[in-house]
């Protein structure tokens, strides 16, 4: 696995609400080498999750680039940001809810990121039976979603980012709700997948998932302060 | 007035999981409590339990010389609560979420107005009391869910992260707000990961998975 | 690729949504399949019943071919026969040989039917004797010996076919001789002889012979008649009406033209009779008429279930868009993405196409053996397969677009909605262009006079959906303001109720949309009971007034038998049972004639209060009411006073006409002389009573002389006990006598005088002027119909003998129960006097009301009355209950039905799917002490306000439509009376708001209690939603 390069330049991201002006991002730079880990940290509203949903496509900055693997997702066609989330980034999101298919039982939420890979690659992927054994999860593999737990919902969410094999791994405070245990279990899976060479930018609350990773940003009122 | 609220060796275990184990807090009238923690450390689960919204499996919840739980009567009058994900009423404009306070209390209409309208300006929201909920910015309801909490002078004030998404300047003007609720009396106890709003507190409990690490 | 089996999942996780859209979805392919299954079905009933109720011989066909015997004229027929084929798949032919022989009885000159039918002994009750089998051999009715005197043995002589004059054969060697060998009574209504004149007996007039049932021969018989005869064979076709499906009717009518033209194509005068043709062709038209109103019907409930489906489907793929997020989130393509998106509708879709044709077929099958022709086949055929499909079409339409939104949506937009759908502003311009396209449907409709009165359109059918959808789309767009304008005046109200409702329906206007439908929904519903029950309540009438009472028998009395009276017999008091008689006057009036039981009328006959001007009870009195009283004689002698007023010419005798035990007889009076005198005669035999029937002023010596003069009657004295005693009657009350009809020209008055009467009178041609006392009330009081009387300065009524009796249209009759418009009504016991012998002409009938016994007709068949056939209103109302107007209405009825399960299972999606965002709001104002009571109260209120606005605008437009549009809608087939009412059937209307309110009500104050009960406080710990 090929880790791929992020690097943003004077990222700028500007909302509209009521006539007011909200700054999202004031101008962000940021480098970040393939396969090294890096944790977002800040405040609620500080524009992290900003700069995750602009690294993942899902929206557009104001002004700025923003570069994975040398390709500038600002300036992408949606069909060619669809087949680069296939293909590359996986993108775990805040909530379980929205990243896993609620009627689908755990090995067919992995089955479903997996079929999204183009077929060429498709076929070197791990089996979901293997992937979800590998993340402790092999016990629900075939469980409801509803009988999983919080923890193991979010261990799976994480599972489901992974299983593509991207080059860049996307993820949005995966320990949030999780006890003790449960984080060490997240953490260990974002080192693993940290070392078998992918990139990894996760946006966290937990000093401990930053003391674990490569790199830890602070950000605050849309700046990098640290 | 309610002289204090406390938790007596409470224990809350939700889906399987301890979510708070043997946590004693007692918080004071005319003081703010502090609840800081990770994230999952069950600063929310305390505040909702504190607010009688979520049942304890053990210990118990104390208001004064009341133990109080989801099916006690005639705490809501007595209690503001701002809570995460706000719990306005997305039907009703700012203003009016703040209103129904007053309004539930029986009070006349112009004393309804107002005094939401006092407590709508104290958070910075003097222009925007007409607009539905939706058309505010997550700092904005934020705002509209404390100043619907203190509107009705209540005995007890219980806050989840009041201040999470707010900028500097504003998160000071709450926090002077909710000083002030402390100062007339009121038990004032908020769940933050914020440093600067624990710093204003006069306690601070840190929770770390569930149990009480300091306070 | 997303899978089949995760579709599945899927559709099973939103089992909610899932089970709506098929729901909806099956009863949308329902609704278009049910049209076409349910036209087709109606078409066959209609087919049916036409077929069943024409006659045996208007759907059947009659050959006939006359010859002299020595030809075989029957062989020769079925030679014909052969080589045309059968003219219906199922035949069932009669073949006879026939030919009327003149002979004479007791009574006179006298013609009856000779025939041989094949198997005519089969449908003949024999009563004495044995069916002919030599060629000698008759068979003749117990009637007919008793008016002949002919019995078993008997020889009867005379001449065959129009060749006598009077029983002497105008050709040597022409006559016939038959011998009785048996007797049969007459039989009751049978198919098998195929409307025959077969047994008719009634008097002869002047120059005719009296008429006598049927005489049976073997075929030998007939075969052997003189040679002279001209012998008609006849082949009768019976069409058995179960055999005809819609599939067979054009190769019937093309078979039965080829049989016909065929068989007349010779030049032998071969003649193939039938009214098939008719038949059909009124059954075809009856069948557009009801293809119509099916086609309207359909298209308005498919368009609306179309609408639901829509709202339905956005609904559904609204629960999806979270999964199509994650889907580009993922990375999935365009196509994928479509298919994630649209999988599910899809399958619903199509699974809903076997189960709405199954539910269509359930539908038109139970419908079916709840109103058509018993034994109507329900067959799902092409159409119906295309109305599926093409319901399949529109709902992957709706799909596609209700998709579209979802799937171009960004996926963190996706992520920010509250999950609450606002109508988007296509889905506005949408309803404005209902709204708008059905206000200028409906003006055009209306300018162009589509609502007259005892219209065939269709058209009319359409105009209630366009009113109610106008009215609820403008209605509820009014609601939204009114509460917008109240929105300030609850502000900061301490009565959280009030003000919340307001706030809910002024800033959801989602479900307005919804409140529109189900106004709709209601209106259409109103319209549909409003005017089943209308129209239920004119066929009703109508059947009732066709029938004339509950159960009318077709009865048949042998010789002159008082039908009253032995009617009188099975019930004296005439309570349940009232004879009746219907005639058609040999002249002076139009129209039928009904005599009836006057005293039985008012409670057997049905009666509307706009029959007559007069009450039926009323109108019973005018036409019956007492007979003046009879003149009785008891002492031993009997006189007038008399003043002859002007000498009678040439005449000086009097007498009197008097009844006693030896029947009547004539006392002389003595000469008359000037001046007021008392003339006497002995009375004969008088001690047990004598009646005084009349004044005979005879000619004198001179036969056929003219006779004119005047008498004034002043006193009529019976002798007893040694002296004179006046009798105590008004001799001068009107109508109480009469001068006797006589052929010649005659005039005569009789002139009431305090004391007594003056009657002058002049009669000519050999006739004898006689003052009769009446014994009815003269002239006879008739209920005459809309120019009924002829001529109303001499109103009469003819009899078959040729007399014109006066009558008095004591008053009019707008319809006469059984005989509609047209029709006159007297009394029974009258007109037997007034018209001697008339019911020899008439058809007899029993009427039985509600009240009459279970074994009512088995009472009157033991009096002796053979009964032919038997009319019930129950069997009538079944037929008219089923006639392609009624089919029609039926239709749009169920579609109402149907429409408001639609609107409820929209209303119950709408909740579904609002429910969590209700519960957490209603959570979060719990939790600032709002009381739960406040919460009800706002829950119920808006639910209410939303409900009850939905249901005051779709019953007012309902009710408008029906006042409308009801008159302008076939109800029932053309023709026929009483008018048609259309007033608002109060009471139904009732009892549906009723239960509509109550429907409501607990529906608002059910969904309100449920979603409070979902409100806990613990819900704010989880995500908003």
């Amino acid at each position: 696995m090929t880790g791929l390069d992020v690097r943003v330049e004077a990222l700028e991201m500007v909302y509209e609400v009521d006539g007011e002006q909200v700054h999202a991002l004031r101008g962000v730079d940021l480098e970040i080498a393939a396969g090294s880990s890096v944790a977002l940290l800040g405040p609620s509203g500080s524009g992290k999750s900003s700069l995750l949903t602009l690294l993942a496509g899902l929206q557009r900055p104001t002004s700025g680039r923003a570069l994975i693997g040398g390709q500038d997702v600002s300036a992408m066609s949606e069909r060619a940001l669809l087949a680069l989330r296939a293909r590359e980034v996986g993108v775990v999101v805040q909530g379980p809810a929205r990243n896993l298919l609620p009627y689908a039982n755990a090995e067919d939420n992995v089955r479903f990121a997996q079929r999204a890979v183009p077929r060429d690659r498709r076929d070197r992927l791990r089996p979901p039976a293997d992937l979800l054994e590998q993340l402790g999860l092999g016990h629900v593999r075939r469980s409801r979603l509803g009988a999983l737990s919080g923890g193991e919902q979010q261990r799976l969410s994480l599972a489901v980012g992974l299983a593509g094999a991207p080059g860049l791994l996307l993820a949005d405070e995966p320990t949030s709700q999780l006890d003790a245990l449960n984080r060490a279990h997240v953490v260990e899976m974002l080192i693993t997948a940290a070392a078998g060479g992918t990139t990894i930018v996760v946006v966290t609350h937990d000093e401990h998932i930053a003391s674990q990773v490569d790199r830890a940003m602070y950000l605050r009122d849309g700046e990098i302060v640290s | 007035m309610t002289r204090f609220v406390a938790a007596r060796s409470v224990g809350v275990v939700r889906a399987g999981r301890q979510v708070l184990d043997d946590v004693t807090v007692t918080a004071p009238a005319g003081e703010i409590t502090a609840i800081t923690g990770v994230s999952g450390s069950g600063k929310s689960t305390l505040i909702a339990a504190l607010a009688a919204l979520e049942p304890v499996t053990t210990g118990s919840i104390v208001w004064e010389d009341t133990v109080v739980g989801p099916r006690s009567r005639g705490l809501r009058h007595r209690c503001g609560l701002v809570l995460q994900g706000y719990g306005l009423v997305s039907l009703l404009s700012a203003a009016e979420n703040v209103e129904l306070v007053l309004q539930a209390q029986g009070l006349p209409r112009g004393e309804v107005r107002e005094r939401a309208h006092a407590a709508l300006v104290a958070v910075g929201l003097d222009g925007t009391g007409d607009h539905l909920v939706e058309q505010l910015s997550g700092g904005q309801q934020q705002r509209v869910a404390v100043a619907r909490a203190v509107v009705g002078r209540p005995e007890v004030l219980l806050a989840d992260e009041p201040t999470a998404e707010l900028d500097a300047a504003t998160r000071d003007r709450v926090l002077h707000v909710l000083l002030a609720e402390a100062r007339r009396g009121a038990v004032v106890v908020l769940a933050t990961h914020d440093r600067s709003v624990a710093d204003v507190a006069d306690t601070e409990v840190v929770l770390d998975d569930g149990r009480v690490l300091l306070g | 690729m997303p899978s089949l089996t995760l579709a599945l999942r899927a559709l099973w996780y939103r089992r909610g949504v899932s089970l709506a859209v098929l729901l909806v979805a099956t009863i949308t392919t329902a609704a278009a399949a049910a049209g076409a299954l349910y036209q087709r079905a109606g078409g066959e009933s209609v087919l049916r019943d036409a077929l069943t109720a024409a006659t045996v011989s208007t759907s059947g066909i009659e050959v006939t071919s006359a010859d002299l015997p020595q030809n075989d004229p029957l062989g020769r027929l079925q030679k014909q026969l052969a080589k045309a084929g059968p003219p219906f798949a199922d035949t069932r032919r009669v073949l006879s040989l026939q030919n009327s022989l003149d002979t004479g009885g007791k009574q006179g000159p006298a013609r009856t039917r000779l025939l041989w039918r094949e198997g005519a002994c089969e449908h003949l009750r024999i009563t004495a004797g044995h069916c002919p089998t030599g060629p000698q051999d008759a068979l003749i009715s117990t009637r007919m010996m008793r008016s002949t005197g002919f019995g078993i043995g008997s020889q009867i002589t005379g001449c065959p076919g129009a060749q006598t004059y009077f029983g002497a054969c105008s050709q040597p060697g022409g006559s016939v001789r038959v011998r009785v060998v048996g007797t049969y009574a007459l039989p009751e209504a049978d198919p098998y002889w195929f409307d025959g004149p077969y047994f008719e007996a009634h008097s002869g007039n002047n120059d005719q012979p009296d008429t006598l049932d049927a005489t049976f021969l073997s075929r030998a018989g007939a075969d052997h008649l003189p040679a002279t005869a001209n012998v008609t064979a006849v082949a009768q076709y019976l069409l058995d009406p179960a055999t005809v499906r819609l599939d067979d009717e054009a190769r019937l009518r093309a078979q039965v033209t080829h049989f016909t033209n065929t068989l007349e194509a010779g030049q032998d005068g071969t003649r193939a009779i039938t009214s098939l043709a008719a038949v059909l062709d009124k059954a075809d038209a009856d069948r557009r008429d009801l293809g119509r109103s099916v086609l309207v019907v359909t298209l308005q409930l498919v368009a609306l279930a179309f609408v639901v489906l829509r709202l339905v489907v956005a609904d559904a793929s609204e629960a999806r868009g979270g999964e199509v997020a994650l889907a580009k989130l993922r990375g999935y393509g365009a196509g994928p993405t479509l298919l994630l998106g649209l999988l599910e509708p899809i399958v619903l879709l199509i699974l809903a196409v076997p189960l709405g044709l199954l539910a269509a077929d359930v539908a038109v099958r139970l419908l079916g053996d709840a109103v058509l022709a018993p034994g109507t086949p329900v067959v799902i055929r092409t159409p119906s397969l295309l109305a599926a499909a093409g319901a399949l079409a529109g709902g992957l339409v709706a799909a596609a677009y209700a998709g579209r939104r979802v799937l171009t949506r960004p996926v963190l937009e996706q992520w920010r909605r509250t999950g609450d759908v606002q109508p988007g502003r296509a889905g506005t311009v949408i309803e404005m262009l209902v709204g708008m396209g059905s206000l200028i449907g409906l003006v055009a409709l209306l300018s162009r006079g589509v609502l007259h009165e005892g219209s065939h359109s269709a058209l009319p059918l359409l105009v209630p959906l366009l009113l109610v959808v106008v009215v609820a789309v403008l209605g509820v767009r009014l609601l939204p303001a009114v509460c917008a304008t109240l929105v300030r005046r609850t502000r900061a109200s301490s009565r959280l109720g009030p003000f919340l409702a307001v706030r809910t329906v002024a800033r959801r206007p989602a479900g307005l949309r919804l409140a529109a439908l189900l106004a709709v929904a209601v209106g259409l519903a109103t319209f549909a009971v409003d005017g089943s029950l209308v129209a239920a309540g004119n066929r009703a009438e109508r059947a009732s007034t066709d029938v004339g009472a509950a159960k009318v028998v077709i009865v048949r009395t042998e010789g002159t038998a008082d039908l009253r009276r032995l009617v009188r017999r099975v019930d004296p008091d005439g309570t349940w049972a009232m004879a009746a008689e219907l005639w058609l006057p040999f002249g002076g009036m139009r129209g039928t004639v009904l005599a009836v039981d006057s005293d039985a009328f008012p409670h057997v006959a049905h009666w509307r209060d706009d029959f007559a001007p007069l009450s039926q009870a009323k109108l019973a009195a005018a036409i019956g009411g007492p007979a003046p009283s009879r003149l009785l004689l008891t002492g031993d002698a009997v006189a007038v006073d008399l003043t002859p007023v002007t000498l009678p010419t040439p005449t000086q005798d009097v007498q009197l006409l008097v009844t006693g035990a030896h029947g009547q007889q004539t006392l002389p009076l003595g000469e008359l002389r000037a001046g007021t005198h008392r003339y006497a005669a002995r009375l004969p035999a008088c001690g047990a009573g004598c009646t005084l029937d009349g004044i005979v002023v005879p000619p004198g010596g001179q036969p056929g002389a003219d006779v004119k003069g005047a008498l004034r009657i002043t006193g009529i004295a019976d002798h007893r006990a040694g002296g004179w005693q006046l009798l105590p009657v008004d001799l001068g009350a009107p109508g109480a006598w009469h001068q006797q009809l006589v052929g010649s020209p005659a005039t005569s008055e009789v002139t009431p005088l305090p004391n007594g009467l003056t009657w002058s009178f002049s009669v000519s041609g050999g006739d004898v002027p006689v003052l009769l006392r009446s014994t009815l009330p003269w002239p006879l009081h008739v209920a005459a119909g809309n120019g009924a009387v002829m001529d109303p300065a001499f109103p009469t009524v003819a009899n078959f003998d040729g007399l014109f009796v006066p009558i008095d249209p004591v008053t009019a009759v707008d319809v006469v129960p059984q005989q509609g418009r047209e029709s006159s009504l007297v009394d029974l016991d009258f007109v037997r006097i007034a018209l001697p012998r008339f019911e020899e002409f008439a058809t007899q009938q029993v009427w039985l009301s509600d009240a009459a016994p279970r074994d009512a007709v088995e009472r009157l068949r033991a009096t002796g009355l053979q009964i032919v056939d038997t009319r019930t209103t129950t069997a009538q109302r079944a037929l008219l209950d089923r006639s392609a107007p009624a089919l029609g209405l039926l239709l749009f009825a169920f579609a109402a039905a149907a429409a408001a399960v639609l609107a409820a299972g929209a209303t119950a999606v709408a909740l579904y799917l609002s429910g969590r965002r209700r519960s957490f709001e209603l959570a979060a104002m719990l939790v600032v002490g709002a009381p739960r009571r406040s919460l009800l109260a706002a829950a119920v209120g808006e639910q209410l306000l939303v409900l009850g606005t939905a249901l005051v605008l779709g019953v007012t437009g309902g009710l408008a439509a029906a006042l409308l549009v009801l008159p302008a809608v076939p109800e029932l087939p053309e023709g026929g009376a009483p008018a048609l009412r259309y007033a608002p059937h109060v009471g139904g209307l009732t009892l549906f708001l009723v239960v509509l309110a109550t429907v409501v009500v607990v529906t608002a104050a059910g969904a309100a209690l449920g979603l409070l009960r979902q409100a806990r406080p613990g819900l704010l710990r989880e995500a908003a939603p």
